[in-house]
């Protein structure tokens, strides 16, 4: 089993979900966070005083598949997050030891 | 079925027997002598009403500006300043501010007693008839003595502790204002020298203002507001609620400066309430719209919370004479106040002033600029009268609440501690917040 981590634009949130849920993911557990990278970040002005908004809002997204479908999700999320402009995020690939479903005590690929 | 037509007809019957009666019996038409005293005393009623609404405004205004961990706290604030306001009025404000014939000190300090109303129906007095009732009158002043001490809770949010802000604004509610009070709108000396302020932008919003300002002067800023020469701004936690905040007390002030007309016994009197509504609205409209573009011109982008203090400081900027100028003219002193809210905030940010609301470049600035634009649309009015008034009001309130800021800061403390500032006060102070991330719902 793997995890897939990814960061995306949060406007592109649906789109990715519904492009995911056609290749057979089966869920996912999403978070608003804020952050930097490349993009970094740029300053505004709040009652005269300047501010620098060093982190940007971003959506992660969390999802453990299969071993065997790690790479198709990995260039699914890819290709529906891109716009090609600068922020489009980052994906992470992790290996996951054990998985279990809380309600029949399932265990691993039978889990997730 | 049929029993129940009966029974509806029984009660339609009954229900129209008291008018047939007195149709009859007696002529409900209110005397000529008392229609005056009727209406004024209604005209009292529904903009008291207005004015108390304000309360709920600044209560919004102030939670939307300050960060979630304190908007608990900040409300908190502000109902108890407004029940305190409520019974300090009625037990010492209302005869100090307006003593009649029963100075203590002839046109300076009032009568110490507490308000009484007329009696229920007005049994067994001469009333008179010329003016209003006592009952509608306490109730409208009232709300003015209350509005001044929402004025300081907004400018000292984030580090004050809370018994101590509700013990200055005994002073204030109980002393200071209705003493200041008493010299312009109760007869004192500085209506005799000729001074004009219609609503109280000196007699009302600079109090308020000069409170504040010895307030955050004692009690000094937020911890990392000001560091390293930079200012750092701490973005306000709801600008829907400042908004709504804003609109409320916009909707307020027509009670504000509409009621403070005093009369509305005669045409002209209800034509100048009219005059005065469409003045005062002007005047928001001026100072919005001057922010809206001074804030594009100097930021680039315009600044909501600076759009909110130019409305306000429109509207405190009219008060002083909301009914000589023309729509035009009241727009343009409006828009004034606008602009020196506008530059006055990052002035006090400068000096390390810590306003977090803007009340003090809105209520005082705008409240002094209000005072002295009186001169341009009201021939009675004289500069120097104003100015004179401006400083000895100003000296008076400053003084007296930067004394008992001091003497609360040097007994009981008026700050919280540095690790209940960093974790909110909303926690600290109350133990609960307005805004519980996590639930057990």
């Amino acid at each position: 089993m793997k995890l897939i981590i990814a960061t995306i634009k949060p406007f592109k949130l649906e789109e990715v979900r519904e492009a995911l849920t056609g290749i057979g993911v089966r869920g996912m557990m999403v978070t608003e966070i804020k952050g930097f990278g490349a993009q970094a970040g740029h300053t505004e002005i709040y009652r005269g005083a300047e501010y620098s908004v060093n982190f940007l809002p971003k959506v992660k997204l969390e999802i453990v598949v299969a071993a065997d479908l790690a790479d198709q999700v990995v260039e699914t999320i890819a290709n529906t997050a891109k716009t090609g402009k600068i922020g489009d995020g980052k994906i992470f690939t992790l290996n996951v030891e054990s998985a279990l479903r809380v309600r029949t005590g399932e265990t691993n690929e039978d889990a997730i | 079925m049929m029993r129940l037509t009966k029974l509806a007809l029984m009660l339609g019957v009954a229900a129209m027997a008291p008018t047939l009666g007195l149709a009859q019996e007696a002529d409900m038409t209110p005397p000529n002598a008392e229609i005056g005293y009727i209406l004024t005393t209604f005209m009292f009623i529904v903009t008291g009403v207005l004015v108390f609404w304000m309360a709920a405004g600044f209560a919004m205004l102030e939670a939307g500006l300050v960060r979630s961990k304190n908007v608990a706290m900040q409300l908190m604030k502000n109902m108890a300043l407004f029940g305190i306001a409520s019974l300090l009025y009625y037990a010492i404000g209302y005869n100090l501010m307006y003593p009649g014939d029963g100075w203590s000190v002839d046109g300076i300090i009032g009568a110490f007693a507490p308000a009484v109303l007329e009696p229920v129906g007005l049994a067994d007095t001469e009333t008179d008839l010329t003016y209003a009732s006592v009952g509608s009158d306490f109730f409208f002043q009232l709300m003015f003595a209350a509005a001044t001490a929402s004025i300081v809770s907004g400018a000292l949010a984030e580090r004050i502790k809370l018994w101590p802000f509700l013990a200055f604004v005994i002073v204030l509610v109980g002393l200071i204002y209705p003493i200041q009070a008493s010299w312009k709108w109760g007869g004192g000396f500085l209506d005799q020298m000729g001074f004009l302020d219609f609503a109280g932008s000196t007699v009302v919003h600079s109090v308020g203002g000069w409170a504040a300002l010895a307030g955050a002067l004692v009690l000094g800023p937020r911890i990392g507001k000001y560091k390293d020469g930079r200012v750092n701004p701490f973005p306000g936690s709801n600008l829907t609620l400042a908004t709504l905040g804003t609109f409320i007390l916009w909707m307020g002030w027509f009670g504000f400066n509409g009621g403070s007309q005093l009369y509305m016994d005669t045409a002209g009197n209800v034509a100048d309430i009219s005059r005065i509504l469409g003045n005062t609205n002007s005047g928001a409209a001026g100072g919005a719209i001057a922010a809206l573009l001074l804030t594009k011109i100097l930021y680039k982008k315009p600044d909501l919370t600076m759009v909110l203090n130019g409305a306000l400081a429109g509207l405190v900027s009219i008060t002083a004479e909301p009914l000589t100028p023309g729509l035009g003219q009241a727009a343009l002193i409006g828009a004034v106040g606008g602009v020196l809210a506008v530059f006055a905030v990052p002035i006090l940010d400068k000096l390390k002033i810590d306003d977090v609301v803007g009340a003090i470049p809105v209520h005082l600035v705008a409240g002094i600029w209000g005072t002295i634009a009186v001169v341009f649309t009201n021939a009675d009015a004289s500069l120097i009268v104003q100015l004179k008034a401006i400083v000895i009001v100003g000296a008076f309130v400053f003084s007296v609440s930067l004394i008992l800021w001091l003497l609360l800061k040097a007994t009981v403390g008026i700050r919280v501690s540095e690790e209940e500032e960093i974790t909110g006060l909303d926690m600290g102070e109350l133990g609960m917040e307005a805004y519980p991330e996590f639930t057990n719902g």
